[in-house]
């Protein structure tokens, strides 16, 4: 391993940190996008909520204090400040329970304020400012309204104008604000979800709170805080709310949070597996260098033990060129069991071997070796070559080694320009010479390995003056999906090209037949007779 | 590595049939280093501990290399009789070339 040893931490790779980075800006503006939304509901409902509150108390109270106060006022001014029809006026609304405790109606005669009659007692307005209150309202189009302060509580007052004909008349009324200023709503109630703060007037000071359900410190605020003025006589009311809870319900509060737990996770589960992925798909790629290392490596020591196994040297023969040649296939570790050999007997005479052991493997070329040296061995016994391949036939059986071998064996008399011709399976050469290109009938009998029947049939051969004999195995003929005559033919047309030398003739035969990538082993002898 | 993964259409396919002690072996397609492997299961299996004749029928083989051919000698090896049944041209030149046309015995007829 030359990184990434086991244990090792690693950076993470550029892929993972995106898948990471992506993922948490999704997660972070899908947060963004679900807590806004929360945050713009709540509030709308908020709003919603305080609307109806606010019209709810604007409906309620300055209707109130018109209808009651104004209304009196309007009976006194018609009646030119009728005491009996005033008090009935008020009897229902200055009562123990309120709203109002006492009440005073006041005639503007000339600018100047007379008390006609008062109703219920304990009024906490001096005279004096009474007289006031009375002048302003005078003028006013709507009621007045303004705070009392007593010794043991705070009071609203009211001045109520109307005009008759005998005059104008104001009505005064003053209204009890509980101590505490709290108020109790009943938890079915739409404001149940909310804090409420009611202020007079648009500062929401502790002496302006008129009531309150909050159960926060006043005042209420923050971004959760809403705030609603309506209306009230010559003031406004303000209304401030708050949510208590979520207005709604505990999910979509909780959905911004769980979102970006879920998120996060993801994102790391998908970065992790990212991660994962990449780093398997580069210990593939690692796998793959070392595999195609050893498969070059394996093939450069086929290929060696393949050339050791054949002669270093051809020897040289008198009035004769030799030349040799052996092709390992292309995009193949394995190791081929061609061979070639050359083996003089004497000045005027060799033989010369090609032969072919079926299958590609070490136990192949383990054959071809034997078969080579054993060939030579009963070459240099000077056998006749049916003799020779006779013997061979005894070296190998099909059933027990699971090979066969093809060999063309031949006895060259250089002078006689004669050859003999043995095969055993294996193609014909073939020769050149006299304007003319063949391929001499052999008889082949079966390859080694096939009990043969009887002793193989030897052809011989003349060879023309300065002819040329090619004897070949068969990868150099044979192509995909071709009868084996067609790649004789092609073989034939090769040979008769013209080349300056027999190793270029060599050469140009096995490229013209092969290309550069044969797609099986080639193992070739060319003998050319300089007579 | 071209020769180790074959286009589909190229691969080996075969039949066998059993008839009055007649191995019927059906090849069509390539017979080559690859259907060889394959085809040497199948006949081990098809041929058994005692054939007795074994028929070649190569009407359907389109190509075959040395390799081939040495399956076939095999077979020779295996059973007492081996007949190739209509070869092609590609098939017909590799036994004859090869000299095994003594034992691969070639027999022409026509289709049943």
């Amino acid at each position: 391993m030359p990184d990434g040893a086991p244990g090792r931490l690693r950076a993470l790779a550029g892929v993972s940190v995106t898948v990471l980075v992506l993922g948490l800006v999704i997660t972070a503006l899908l947060v963004w996008v679900t807590a806004d939304n929360y945050r713009h509901s709540e509030h709308r409902l908020l709003v919603l909520q305080t609307q109806l509150t606010a019209d709810a108390i604007a409906a309620a109270d300055p209707l109130y204090v018109e209808d009651h106060l104004g209304g009196a006022a309007s009976l006194a001014a018609a009646t030119n400040g009728d005491v009996s029809v005033f008090k009935k006026a008020m009897s229902s609304s200055v009562t123990a329970k309120g709203p109002f405790v006492t009440a005073s109606l006041w005639r503007v005669t000339g600018g100047t304020p007379s008390l006609v009659t008062v109703v219920g007692s304990g009024s906490l307005l001096a005279p004096a400012r009474a007289a006031a209150l009375v002048r302003r309202a005078e003028t006013s189009t709507t009621f007045l309204v303004t705070e009392l302060s007593g010794p043991r509580s705070l009071r609203i007052g009211y001045a109520a104008p109307a005009s008759g004909p005998d005059g104008t008349f104001i009505a005064l009324a003053e209204q009890p604000l509980p101590v505490s200023r709290r108020i109790s709503v009943p938890p079915g109630s739409p404001l149940a979800q909310l804090n409420l703060a009611v202020y007079l007037g648009r500062s929401q000071t502790a002496a302006a709170l008129l009531e309150t359900d909050s159960t926060v410190p006043l005042p209420l605020q923050g971004t959760a805080a809403y705030t609603s003025t309506i209306p009230f006589g010559d003031t406004t009311l303000t209304i401030t709310t708050s949510p208590r809870s979520p207005l709604t319900g505990p999910i979509p509060q909780v959905l911004p949070w769980a979102i970006a737990a879920g998120g996060v996770l993801m994102t790391l589960l998908a970065a992790l597996a990212t991660e994962r992925l990449i780093r398997r798909r580069d210990a593939a790629a690692r796998l793959t260098e070392q595999v195609t290392d050893l498969y070059m490596e394996q093939r450069s020591m086929a290929e060696t033990l393949q050339h050791a196994l054949l002669p270093q040297t051809i020897p040289a023969i008198a009035g004769l060129q030799i030349a040799v040649r052996y092709r390992a296939a292309a995009e193949r570790a394995d190791i081929g069991g061609d061979w070639y050999d050359v083996v003089p007997l004497d000045e005027n005479r060799f033989v010369f071997v090609v032969g072919d052991v079926s299958g590609h493997d070490i136990r192949a070329a383990a054959l071809m070796a034997s078969l080579n040296y054993a060939c030579r061995a009963y070459a240099l016994e000077d056998h006749p070559p049916a003799v020779i391949l006779n013997r061979l036939h005894r070296m190998l059986d099909l059933a027990r080694d699971g090979h066969l071998a093809t060999v063309l064996c031949g006895l060259a008399e250089v002078r006689a320009h004669r050859v003999t011709l043995v095969s055993a399976g294996h193609p014909p050469p073939l020769v050149a010479g006299d304007g003319g290109v063949w391929y001499p009938h052999v008889n082949p009998a079966a390859p080694i390995g096939i009990p043969e029947r009887g002793a193989p049939e030897p052809a011989i051969v003349t060879i023309p003056a300065q002819g040329l004999l090619i004897a070949y195995t068969d990868g150099l003929i044979e192509r995909r999906n071709e009868p084996l005559d067609a790649g004789m033919k092609r073989l034939a047309d090769a040979a008769t090209r013209q080349a300056s030398s027999l190793d270029d003739l060599l050469d140009g035969v096995i490229t013209e037949l092969t290309g550069d990538e044969p797609s099986d082993d080639v193992a070739l002898i060319g003998l050319k007779w300089l007579t | 590595m071209a020769d180790l993964d074959p286009p589909a259409d190229d691969a080996l396919a075969m039949g066998v049939r059993n008839e009055n002690g007649t191995v019927l072996i059906r090849l069509s397609g390539d017979l080559d280093m690859t259907g060889v492997k394959q085809a040497r299961a199948v006949i081990d299996a098809a041929l058994g501990s005692d054939p007795g004749r074994v028929i070649l029928d190569a009407s359907a083989l389109e190509y075959m290399d040395s390799s081939g051919i040495a399956l076939m000698a095999l077979v020779t090896r295996m059973a007492p009789q081996v007949q190739v049944r209509n070869p092609t041209p590609i098939v017909r030149q590799l036994i004859e070339l090869t000299g095994l046309s003594g034992i691969l015995q070639i027999i022409d007829e026509d289709q049943p």
